[in-house]
């Protein structure tokens, strides 16, 4: 009787320090994230401005029905989705095969995980400023390009060309991250189960098939989650090379959801339009990766 | 025991670090009785460092700068800041969407009682006035110029002599840079910038009449000349051959000719290109028709902003004749204060073809929701000049776009 009290006080305490310190945690999460995303739900049924917030008032549904109505809408829908349907699978497989290139300890690997980790680390608005350069009208990889028929023109002013400009962008900085996790990934592979193979007699291509490809499923589906996610949220590169000029510019090319939002809610001052943006592109992404779950048959937490 | 004292004694550091902290934030008055005025402000280095000499010796009054990368940064976080007690007391802005930051109840009205406007230019004022009420302290007022790049000029073997009276005399002369120099456009047109859309169109006899007049005949004729010479390749936007704007093209003789104003004096004498420029007034369609657009920059009290009536005191001082002609020399912008720009002119040698071209000048006369339409238009406009795929799209059918796309209210 007495050594279960003693238990139970033990537990009691363990729970209170365990409280104690994911206390500012959730006090964190709950004033940045929870309140903010309520707020946004409830603005979106109001015509609400910051600048005459007593003059706001309840418009029901009516700014889900304006988004309806509005060409450009589903034009960042549009582009939101060819953004994670090219960058999406292209990060993953580039992320996976240099994480295949650096995962054995050789000499000079350390050295190229750092080289390939870099971009990643990177201010968006110096990668912008670089790529703007090299994309420009007689640039380094213009140039290059207009060898393969492509046209020697700042691809960020050609509505053609400024999407595609973005996602080779995007792909450049996110692709050292998604390494890491692959890595992270390779090396809990458990050395026992590779080893067992190469005594059976595997060669390098099976054992990637049919050992570290199915081991790594779980990283797989973090790395294509993380990218969707990413993917759909892409903004700083567009703002970057938007630089002073009109966001969505050339020809309404370069409008994201993401973008669509914030030129409605801070350009526009239509706080109220921008949240029922925000909350469109939310159930986006939930309805994407629960999709992705259920298609891979599999629940992993992320 | 020890480690305990410690431990209250490193808590009740803390604690008092916060309270310092948040007791900073909730007041803009310091200890002394002198009030700290914010000034939201993105100018380069030497307009921030003038604006803090222009206000040195107000009375009770302490200016600081909160800077912002552009002035489309400053709009947009405006109104968060505004609700969150962050935003500064005052910014120095254009006057093209005063319509719209009024309407959105940005800014506040200039208390015409409290401050002295005796020395004002008219024009300036009329800038600032909406409804019969003022919202800016006018501290500028320009007229908008053809800025000539005078080694793109005579490298097409062209002389002053042949310097553009119309926009038809523009295409032709474009014509020529584009033929005789291998790198230089006849023409740079920074489409980004709504204010340079805007000049063409008034240029033509046109202007956006508030909404209004968005579709007309002269509006459509001026952009239909715009495509026309970005499709016969005599014209360039800055973005398209790698700049971020229109002064950094004419510095690098990429250009021949731009739309601008008497802030070109300021960037050709920090590239040292102060005598291979010339400016201009703007070409008009024909000689009774067109006129450009005012441009006027003030000072404007942000709304809810405390300490209104030391801001008022502020602005008079920073207005006062020494004040305006130490911006004068420093930016090369024309000061609002009447005795002061008479003197302009004589200081400023390469801008005296200017000289009067203010008057007459039209108001920008965007639709209420200025941002949003001034978006929709460059984007609208950039889907055709930015188009390798050729177009037979119409000035008219630009503009018709523009409309459909919002009612602008």
């Amino acid at each position: 009787m007495i050594m279960n009290n003693i238990l139970k006080k033990k537990k009691y305490k363990q729970w209170i320090a365990a409280y104690c310190f994911l206390f500012p945690a959730m006090i964190l999460w709950l004033v940045w994230f929870c309140i903010p995303a309520i707020k946004s739900f409830a603005y979106s049924f109001f015509d609400y401005n910051y600048s005459s917030v007593a003059d706001s008032s309840f418009v029901g549904f009516k700014n889900y029905m304006n988004l309806i109505s509005n060409e450009i809408f589903f034009k960042s829908v549009q582009h939101s989705f060819e953004v994670v349907i090219i960058a999406v699978p292209v990060q993953t497989a580039l992320a996976l095969l240099l994480a295949l290139l650096v995962e054995k300890k050789k000499r000079g690997s350390g050295f190229f995980r750092t080289i390939f980790y870099m971009p990643y680390v990177l201010s968006t608005v110096a990668v912008a400023t670089v790529f703007i350069y090299l994309f420009s009208e007689r640039g380094f990889i213009t140039k290059i390009l207009s060898g393969l028929g492509l046209p020697d023109c700042s691809w960020a002013t050609n509505v053609g060309l400024a999407l595609p400009l973005i996602i080779i962008m995007f792909i450049w900085q996110q692709v050292g991250f998604f390494m890491l996790m692959f890595l992270s990934g390779l090396q809990n592979i458990p050395e026992d189960v590779l080893e067992s193979a190469r005594v059976d007699g595997a060669n390098g291509w099976q054992i990637l098939l049919k050992i570290k490809i199915p081991l790594l499923e779980p990283t797989m589906f973090l790395v294509i989650t993380y990218g969707i996610i990413n993917s759909f949220l892409i903004f700083d590169q567009i703002a970057t090379v938007a630089g002073s000029g009109t966001i969505g510019s050339p020809g309404n090319a370069l409008y994201t959801l993401v973008t669509f939002y914030y030129v409605n809610a801070y350009r526009y001052g239509d706080v109220g339009y921008g949240s029922a943006v925000a909350v469109v592109l939310f159930l986006i992404i939930f309805t994407v990766t629960i999709l992705q779950s259920k298609f891979t048959d599999k629940k992993y937490e992320l | 025991m020890k480690k305990r004292t410690g431990r209250r004694i490193m808590a009740a550091v803390i604690v008092a670090l916060l309270i310092q902290a948040v007791m900073g934030c909730a007041t803009g008055k310091d200890t002394n009785g002198t009030v700290t005025v914010k000034l939201g402000c993105w100018d380069g280095e030497d307009s921030q460092q003038n604006f803090i000499k222009m206000a040195e010796g107000c009375e009770n009054v302490n200016l600081e700068i909160m800077s912002y990368p552009t002035s489309n940064d400053f709009w947009s976080k405006l109104g968060s800041q505004a609700a969150a007690g962050t935003a500064p007391d005052i910014a120095m802005v254009a006057n093209d969407k005063i319509y719209e930051y009024v309407s959105r109840g940005l800014i506040a009205e200039i208390d015409m009682e409290k401050v002295d406007l005796s020395n004002i230019s008219e024009a300036a004022l009329d800038a600032w006035t909406v409804d019969g009420k003022l919202y800016g302290y006018p501290m500028e007022i320009e007229p908008n110029c053809l800025v000539i790049n005078m080694n793109v000029w005579k490298d097409a073997g062209l002389s002053e002599n042949d310097f553009p009276k119309t926009w038809d005399d523009v295409e032709r002369l474009s014509a020529i840079v584009v033929e005789n120099c291998d790198e230089a456009y006849g023409f740079c047109f920074y489409v980004e910038d709504p204010f340079h859309i805007t000049n063409l169109v008034n240029c033509f006899g046109g202007g956006w009449g508030y909404g209004k007049t968005i579709d007309s005949a002269a509006n459509a004729e001026a952009i239909d000349w715009l495509i026309n010479m970005f499709q016969k390749g005599y014209a360039c936007t800055p973005a398209q051959i790698g700049y971020n704007w229109d002064g950094e093209v004419m510095v690098a003789n990429r250009a021949a000719m731009t739309t601008g104003g008497v802030w070109y004096y300021n960037t050709m004498a920090l590239a040292n290109m102060e005598d291979q420029y010339k400016v201009v007034t703007l070409p008009v369609k024909d000689e009774n028709i067109g006129t450009s657009v005012t441009h006027s920059g003030a000072f404007v009290v942000i709304k809810g902003t405390e300490h209104y009536d030391q801001i008022l005191e502020l602005l008079d001082y920073m207005a006062r004749p020494e004040a305006q002609k130490m911006r004068m020399d420093v930016v090369g912008n024309i000061p609002s204060n009447v005795t002061v720009r008479a003197n302009y002119y004589n200081t400023h040698e390469t801008m005296k073809p200017l000289e009067g071209a203010e008057a007459g000048t039209n108001p920008s006369a965007y639709p209420r929701e200025s941002e949003k339409f001034t978006t929709y238009l460059i984007n609208s406009l950039t889907e055709v000049l930015y188009n390798d795929q050729g177009t037979s799209i119409t000035g008219k059918e630009i503009l018709q776009k523009v409309i459909a796309a919002d009612d602008y209210e």
